[in-house]
């Protein structure tokens, strides 16, 4: 079963994409668990665990703790569940001899599996940390060994509330769980009901008194910090569930006790079926696992994940699925929309998850377009929104920190430094010192002549211990050249920079035109702020300027002109009746045929007049849908059409 | 089972043996012998932080240091006349002076100098021996304490702030204030009034509550909506009058904007007024000449004795103007009994300065006020070039100081005694804001700058917080904490004085 588990955590999820999603900052450093201790309840757990987390990086091994945490977890509940007032029962399927009824022993089997199940469905939706199942576990196998202890229910009741103050300390609001489970362990095996009322207090006032007084957290992290609740989406009913079956799991296991106690519910001598329980567990795990696992957020993790390491052909083929259809992954069905006033995820050394969305995807395509030098051609084959900023999303649209992050690496390609850093100093302060970021910040000091800044971000990052080699080759490099001359990449942003300053105000900063417009002034050859300002043309519908760029196509080194220019330009001769236009530019006969053919076909669907523009848009997707003129008619492309109202703005019309 | 024991004995036994040899090895310091018949090298030992040829409070935390120097083991003998006191060997270069020793060091060595001899062992088992490191101790101890607002660099989004004291006779440091306390609200310009050290002011942006000023003295608290119906603008840059009992602070507009080129940030103002708070009375009042509409007015700040209040003002330009927005050094008499106001007189022009004069700070004994000076603007910790300039009150003359470096110097704060100031300065990298101390002699001279002291001497090297704000006081304010959080659920309008 354990193997299963591996097998779909390993190969279906990809621990990498749980770590780029949630990756918890974790730096070496002496007092940097002490003051996590001293910071947060259950600072030390989340130090630990952003520790533990980072072998999340190297998958097979990933998998492979992720696997034993949720074997501990199964073997703790089944020893909880088979808790009989002070006698353990050794747990059914777990290789122990069991004296209990057959039926009886596969529901506790099956039982026992509930919680592990549920943590890699929260896995698969990645709405799950490390530290949150790590606190899960240890909480479990605490409270077996409360259930263990024996002695006056005076003691028990003091070891309970220290045990459970203890905790709250050292793991954080899951010691909540803890005084739930030994509460009822007290009220329905032990029959103690003060001591069971008694625990059940606890574990509600305590998170109040240690973390709201003690402490001074917020009320919420007081009972939800390192908890499923910090993952999970609106509504939270993963986190509820994980944290709830154990406590139900418990009643119900004891009213069937009760009621397997009348003679007649025993049925002794079905041993044959005993084959059935793991068929049924590999069976129904399985199910639940493939039926949960959230593909468009894989999808779109993994997207991301290849554009922060610079991978471009692996973005691309990460981006596959999107070729047809952008998922709905909307960054606010998060809880962080609840927890932070302003959107943002505010304590660097936390898990702080990636948000990432399907138009950050887009940029991110976008972007591995560029690189690859395929913008203008593909561009359309691959999700695109109506009139969407090709520079930034916008911190309305998809949340401050996103928008800051994927803004940093475009705005670096382009050449724009200063607006580079901005953004950068931003997630900085609201996603921490990630690696990749620190790298980020590496160069843009580097190009703003501040070697020490830049030797600061590295020594930063060479305390991670997954990228200590590679902050440590930078250092090398900038200790032989401050200014790091003999890098490629650095040079060929720094070719791209302005010469002279120019000052724009928050209020302006969505002005794509002019900032690349600028950017072209400082630097003719910007290559990538052409594509950039003729994507964005392309974007806002503006085949007029399109066709205006392609009289210094020679001068960015294009032998002819690509796929999507010559679609807005046989649009824009279309539409102008200018019909010496396609020859000016050379548009390649295939792409001029491929526009009659569209042509005749949207007539023969009624064309402009027709009454259901939707139907006449289904039609044409599947042989036009990578095209220019699709997104003009219709909208924003291979985006999930949750309503049809996108498709009929007769605004949006060329 | 008895050979499981032996198995366990033999790996029990290997690993000590391993473990003690890489402790004779890696771990074990060098001796320390007064005489390593080392070669002397005529030059001084590069160390990080620069502590060199400093003068030092007598009552500052140990000058801890990395030396940059190549080598398999070093060693620091720390003497003053009598001989060595201090002597410290290791493998690593980094050097942890004991606090106990360092300080009893300092007491003995008032006025007189200090030298730190610094020895490395190369690769060839040759001790070189650098020129000493000489340093002077001051007889004059700095405030005990250093307050200042700890963050990442941020430009308009932000993450944790805080707001942190320090001991400077050691490395002990506590959190007055932290934004996750209060929903991770914005929380800036602190400020202490000095003869009254249970007082404490803190202006808070709040989701809930809106902008405010959190008041505390002791462990009680308000939180005052500072806005009337004529300035409904939130204040900044608050000033404490000596008496205690009134803020000066300034009403601003304020506008973040960006540069394509140099230093990124920049801040205009569009529009700036000082006002008064009543403490007592719960009233704000200002005068025509702090908040004409043809000006703007800003950056309060009291002499000594309470009569005279100093701010800068410039002509009010559109934003299109930034670059010519150039303020003046101004000052005007106050009557604190009368609520009285005298006219305004302009102390150092703009013009004169070709510059613009922000953060004025008078000294406590009224001898020296110390202002930034930038081209244009008033946010002088995002104008490079900004330096610090020292006028003496006594004549009128002022002068550009010798401790700026070509990278932003800016927020100052004066020690009770005159004789040290806390600045902050981007000088190490040019991003990062840290606080620096220097003593001010009798004729105004400044000693050369250091960096805050920190007990990890590598700390500066590997964080990317700021310190912004540093104000020195000479007396705890953890108790002030208390009514920091307690001013939060008291909020208070000036408008009525009725809770809100």
């Amino acid at each position: 079963m354990l193997g299963a588990v591996y097998a779909h955590l390993s190969w279906v999820v990809d621990p990498r994409l749980i770590l780029h999603d949630g990756s918890p900052t974790f730096h070496l450093q002496t007092g940097d668990f002490g003051r996590a201790v001293r910071l947060w309840p259950g600072g030390g757990l989340e130090y630990i665990a952003a520790g533990l987390s980072q072998v999340l990086a190297i998958g097979w091994l990933g998998a492979g703790v992720l696997t034993v945490c949720v074997g501990v977890l199964w073997w703790a509940t089944g020893r909880l569940l088979a808790t009989r007032g002070r006698e353990i029962t050794p747990p059914p399927g777990m290789g122990c001899e069991n004296r209990s009824s057959v039926s009886e022993r596969a529901w506790a089997g099956l039982a026992a599996f509930v919680p592990a199940l549920l943590v890699i469905v929260q896995f698969g939706r990645f709405a799950l940390s490390l530290g949150a199942l790590v606190g899960l576990v240890l909480t479990l196998v605490l409270a077996w060994g409360y259930a263990r202890v024996g002695g006056r229910p005076v003691i028990r009741a003091l070891m309970g509330v220290a045990s459970c103050a203890g905790l709250y300390v050292a793991l954080g609001p899951v010691s909540v769980l803890f005084a739930v489970v030994c509460g009822l362990i007290e009220l329905l095996e032990r029959r103690s009901t003060i001591l069971g009322l008694l625990m059940l207090v606890a574990g509600a006032v305590l998170p109040w008194l240690i973390g709201g007084q003690l402490y001074g957290v917020p009320t919420r992290d007081a009972y939800l910090r390192i908890t499923a609740f910090d993952y999970d989406f609106l509504p939270p009913v993963g986190a509820i569930a994980l944290y709830a079956c154990v406590p139900i799991l418990m009643i119900v296991g004891r009213l069937r006790r009760r009621s397997a106690a009348r003679p007649a519910l025993v049925r002794a001598g079905r041993r044959q079926w005993r084959w059935l329980e793991p068929v049924l567990l590999v069976a129904v795990g399985g199910l639940a696992a493939w039926l949960s696992f959230d593909r468009d957020r894989a999808t779109v993790l993994a997207i991301d994940y290849h554009v922060r390491h610079q991978q471009w052909d692996a973005t691309l083929a990460a981006a596959e699925p999107l070729r047809r259809t952008l998922p709905d992954t909307r960054v606010d069905a998060r809880l962080l929309s609840l927890r932070f006033g302003y959107g943002f995820p505010v304590d660097a050394c936390r898990p702080a998850p990636l948000l990432a969305s399907g138009n950050a995807a887009i940029h991110d395509i976008n972007l591995a377009l560029a690189h690859k030098g395929i913008l203008l051609d593909a561009m359309f084959e691959y999700p695109q929104r109506m009139q969407a900023s090709v520079v930034r999303l916008l911190p309305d649209d998809n949340g401050g920190y996103v928008s800051h992050s994927y803004n940093t690496d475009i705005l670096l390609e382009l050449g724009d430094v200063n607006e580079a850093e901005r953004v950068a100093c931003e997630s900085l302060a609201n996603i921490g010192p990630r690696s990749w970021l620190l790298e980020r910040l590496t160069w843009i000091n580097v190009l703003k002549q501040r070697p020490e800044a830049a030797r600061t971000c590295l020594n930063l990052m060479a305390r991670d211990p997954s990228s200590r080699s590679r902050a440590e080759a930078w250092l090398r490099d900038l200790e032989a050249d401050p200014t790091l001359a003999s890098r490629k990449d650095l040079n060929r942003v720094r070719s791209r920079m302005f010469r002279q300053d120019r000052v724009g105000h928050l209020e302006q900063m969505d002005r794509d035109e002019e900032q690349l417009r600028y950017l072209l002034v400082a630097n003719p050859h910007n290559r990538f702020a052409f594509d950039y300002l003729t994507a964005h043309y392309l974007l806002k519908l503006r085949h007029d300027k399109v066709a205006d760029n392609m009289q210094h196509l020679a001068a960015f080194g294009y032998k002819r002109v690509p796929r999507h220019c010559e679609e807005a330009i046989l649009l824009h001769a279309s539409l102008t009746g200018d019909a010496a236009l396609p020859g000016k530019f050379g548009v390649r006969p295939e792409t001029a045929a491929r526009f009659e053919a569209f042509r005749r076909d949207f007539d023969l669907l009624g064309g402009t007049k027709a009454a259901n523009r939707i139907g006449v848009r289904d039609a044409l997707l599947a042989s036009y849908g990578d095209t220019y003129w699709f997104y003009a008619l219709f909208g924003d492309t291979y985006v999930a059409w949750p309503n049809e109202t996108a498709a009929s703005r007769p605004e949006e019309q060329p | 089972m008895s050979r499981c024991r032996i198995i366990a004995g033999c790996v029990i036994l290997c690993v000590a043996g391993l473990g003690l040899a890489a402790w004779a090895v890696v771990i074990r310091p060098p001796r320390l012998t007064s005489d390593l018949n080392a070669a002397i090298i005529s030059r001084q030992p590069v160390i990080s932080p620069d502590y060199s040829g400093l003068v030092i409070p007598p009552n500052i935390a140990p000058l801890n240091f990395v030396v940059k120097e190549p080598g398999t083991a070093y060693r620091i003998v720390i003497r003053d006349k009598a001989g060595p006191r201090i002597e410290l060997a290791s493998r690593n270069p980094r050097f942890d002076i004991p606090v106990t020793r360092w300080l009893a060091l300092l007491e003995a060595n008032k006025g007189d100098r200090i030298e730190i001899d610094v020895s490395v062992l190369d690769a060839g088992g040759q001790w070189r021996q650098f020129k000493p490191i000489v340093n002077t101790v001051a007889r004059e101890p700095i405030d005990a304490y250093l307050v200042y607002r700890y963050m990442d660099p941020v430009y308009r989004c932000w993450g944790n702030i805080s707001i942190q004291q320090r001991d400077l006779s050691g490395f002990a440091e506590s959190c007055l204030l932290s934004n996750r306390s209060i929903e991770y609200d914005c929380i800036n310009c602190h400020s202490f009034t000095r003869d009254h050290d249970d007082r404490m002011a803190l202006q808070l942006r709040s989701q809930n509550l809106g902008p405010r000023l959190l008041l505390t003295r002791g462990d009680r608290g308000s939180a005052v909506n500072t806005a009337t119906t004529a300035n409904p603008v939130p204040s900044s840059y608050l000033a404490w009058h000596p008496n205690g009992h009134i803020i000066a602070f300034a009403s601003i507009k304020v506008t973040q904007f960006f540069h394509a080129k140099g230093e990124t940030r920049d801040v205009f103002d569009k529009a700036s007024d000082v006002s008064l708070y009543h403490v007592e009375t719960n009233r704000v009042t200002t005068a025509p000449a702090l908040s004409r509409p043809d000006r703007l007015e800003t950056y309060p700040t009291w002499s000594p004795d309470g009569k005279w209040l100093y701010f800068c003002s410039a002509a009010q330009l559109g934003m299109e103007r930034f670059q010519e927005v150039k303020y003046d050094l101004v000052r005007i008499a106050y009557d604190a009994d009368t609520d009285g106001w005298g006219e305004p007189e302009t102390i150092v022009k703009a013009a004169d300065l070709n510059g613009s004069v922000t953060h004025p700070r008078i000294s406590p004994d009224g001898r020296w006020l110390m202002f930034c000076r930038c081209d244009y603007g008033n946010f002088s910790i995002y104008h490079p070039e900004s330096d610090l300039y020292l006028m003496d009150l006594a004549g009128g003359e002022y002068r550009r100081m010798e401790i700026n470096s070509d990278r932003a110097d800016s927020y100052h704060s004066w020690s009770g005694n005159s004789k040290w100031v806390v600045f902050s300065s981007k000088r190490r990298d040019g991003l990062l804001t840290h606080p620096y101390l220097t003593h001010i002699d009798d004729a105004g001279q400044a000693s050369k700058p250091f960096i805050l002291p920190q007990q990890d001497p590598t700390f500066y090297e590997k964080s990317l917080k700021v310190f912004n704000v540093p104000e020195l006081i000479a007396a705890p304010a953890d108790a002030l904490a208390a009514g920091l959080m307690s001013a939060i659920s008291r909020p208070v309008s000036v408008s009525d004085g009725v809770k809100d």
